[in-house]
């Protein structure tokens, strides 16, 4: 039982690693195009940064 | 007596048994991630934020005269500060009968950029960044993004610069 709660939480630990991964290149991402001058891409980057958000806030639920 | 004191001592010490240490290690590590995420998320929307306020805010200087056209000949650069003292900008003669300005920091790390005129170019001397002198765009090096074009106008001799395009 502790051997399957420990593996949950590790499966749960990696996809969090892809989450930020992704909500990390969106952010460097978002500030390059502002640095640049560029067309609005603030708002869909800061809505998909909000989904990884919700995901990861769930992935630390289920492991609470 | 005394071992089951010395034994209480040590379950003091040590609440988590063992086998659960490694469990509770990770779930803090876990809710830490969570919250790296939240902070990664705020970066992004603060960043969405400003950017519409940039948009929205006006101007931040108004039109003024920065050279004659007697000034320069064809091939003949001006340097001036716009819109503010900390902001260099390179005005070009690229033609006899028309005048391009930049900023003058190059899109890369911020180097300024030097005018050859035999090959129509901007030189960033920091890491071989090249600009076309016509719109600014890239032409070869590292930097990813155009040299920012500054709006001019001609008015009677003089030339003007606005805000940036």
């Amino acid at each position: 039982m502790k051997r399957q709660r420990n593996t949950v939480l590790s499966i749960a630990m990696a996809f969090l690693a892809v989450v930020l991964l992704v909500q990390l290149w969106l952010l460097v991402g978002t500030l390059e195009a502002f640095m640049g001058g560029g067309g609005l891409v603030g708002l869909p980057a800061a809505l998909a940064s909000g989904a990884c958000l919700l995901i990861a806030a769930w992935l630390v639920g289920s492991v609470e | 007596m005394r071992s089951e004191q010395k034994r209480e001592a040590w379950r003091e010490d040590f609440p988590i048994h063992w086998e659960d240490d490694e469990y509770v290690t990770r779930r803090e590590f876990t809710k830490f991630l969570g919250l790296t995420s939240l902070a990664l998320f705020l970066g992004t929307a603060w960043i969405a934020v400003w950017e519409r306020l940039r948009r929205r805010l006006p101007g931040a200087e108004p039109a003024r005269r920065i050279a004659s056209i007697a000034e320069l000949d064809f091939g003949e650069v001006k340097l001036f500060r716009y819109p503010t003292a900390e902001e260099p900008c390179i005005l070009i003669r690229i033609a006899p009968d028309r005048f391009v300005a930049y900023s003058q920091r190059c899109t890369h790390l911020a180097c300024p950029v030097v005018y050859e005129g035999e090959k129509e170019r901007l030189r960033c001397p920091c890491h071989e960044g090249f600009f076309s002198a016509e719109d600014g765009r890239v032409l070869a090096g590292p930097p990813k993004r155009p040299l920012p074009k500054i709006a001019l106008s001609v008015r009677g001799d003089e030339i003007w610069v606005g805000d940036r395009v």
